[in-house]
């Protein structure tokens, strides 16, 4: 079976890695040059954790929220939210 | 026929080794593109022995590459799942999700509200709301990453399904590019393939692209969620906490 697998070159992951800097908000905003990888990937999973800290946050003030609401009020707020939207 | 193609994927996943299996359609056939390489699927617990390859089991994920330049016959020709980002920005997405997430949160609520509201604690109220919000997540992708099915299946697919096939003996060609990567790179890919569900395993390229993808969701996930708060406390009256910081 001749397989022609594509070795994964170091300009490859590279250019692949450089295309992650358009998804940190950081090195958007400042416009930085070029970030070496090991720096890109290392903010990658800085900015996922703090995303993931961001949705926990949120689950948490959710479900406060659901928690001190009376059933009525909160049945009709989110009836209105969803007609809102 | 199958013959081994452009294998732009492969990796090890608990003993077994895994690949893109690409067909090359000689003729039109039900899989693909006739004269072009198709994505089949993806195989994994095979293992060489010899010059023969063995199977262990398959999962396929049969999305034929559709690069048909021609224009050929018109036919259901399934795309390469490529998700794209753009979708996440949107506010219709962004719509859709909050309301499958106010239905999940209403489910949450009756759920806790009938059964034992004693036995309920803060944190595993909070806890459910996220795994709420994260299924509702994972199916708004519709099953085109690999992270979305993790967390469909309970972030448990690849203990549950797949056994441990013999021990595959790697290919020399695999080995020395696996080298390539100077090991500070590999360590935090790594990491970063610990922090998406189900991308444990994942070989570079794939993983940064599940990961492009996970970030974007995730971040249309913090807008939803911000939104739904920011409107449920404003009519309940209740303390409007500190706003959690969005990254947009």
């Amino acid at each position: 079976m001749s397989s022609r697998r594509s070795r994964v070159s170091e300009e490859e992951i590279n250019r692949l890695v450089s295309k992650l800097q358009s998804l940190l908000p950081e090195t958007r905003q400042r416009g930085a040059g070029r970030a070496s990888a090991a720096k890109l990937l290392k903010e990658t999973c800085n900015y996922i954790r703090s995303l993931n800290r961001d949705v926990d946050d949120l689950s948490d003030r959710l479900s406060a929220i659901m928690a001190t609401m009376d059933s009525s009020s909160a049945e009709a707020e989110m009836v209105r939210s969803l007609l809102r939207s | 026929m199958v013959r081994s193609g452009p294998c732009d994927g492969e990796g090890t996943a608990d003993g077994c080794r895994w690949i893109e299996i690409w067909v090359f359609v000689d003729r039109f056939d039900r899989f693909g593109v006739a004269g072009d390489w198709n994505l089949a699927g993806y195989l994994k617990g095979f293992w060489w022995e010899g010059s023969s390859l063995r199977l262990g089991m398959t999962i396929s994920n049969g999305d034929g590459d559709s690069a048909a330049k021609d224009g050929g016959r018109e036919r259901k020709r399934k795309r390469r799942a490529e998700p794209s980002l753009v979708k996440w920005k949107t506010e219709g997405e962004q719509k859709t999700y909050s309301s499958k997430l106010i239905e999940a949160l209403r489910r949450v609520r009756g759920s806790s509200a009938a059964g034992a509201a004693s036995a309920t604690t803060d944190h595993s109220r909070g806890r459910a709301v996220r795994e709420a919000a994260d299924r509702a997540l994972a199916a708004a992708a519709r099953g085109r990453t690999r992270w979305s099915r993790a967390i469909l299946c309970g972030r448990t697919l690849k203990r549950r399904v797949l056994p441990r096939a013999g021990r595959p003996k790697p290919v020399g060609r695999a080995r020395a590019a696996e080298r390539s990567k100077p090991p500070a790179l590999k360590t935090k890919a790594r990491v970063l393939g610990r922090l998406v569900p189900g991308c444990r395993k994942l070989p570079l390229p794939s993983l940064l692209e599940e990961v492009s993808d996970y970030i974007a969701a995730l971040e249309m996930q913090v807008r939803a969620m911000s939104a739904i708060a920011e409107a449920l406390s404003a009519v309940g009256g209740a303390p409007s906490a500190a706003l959690a910081e969005g990254p947009m």
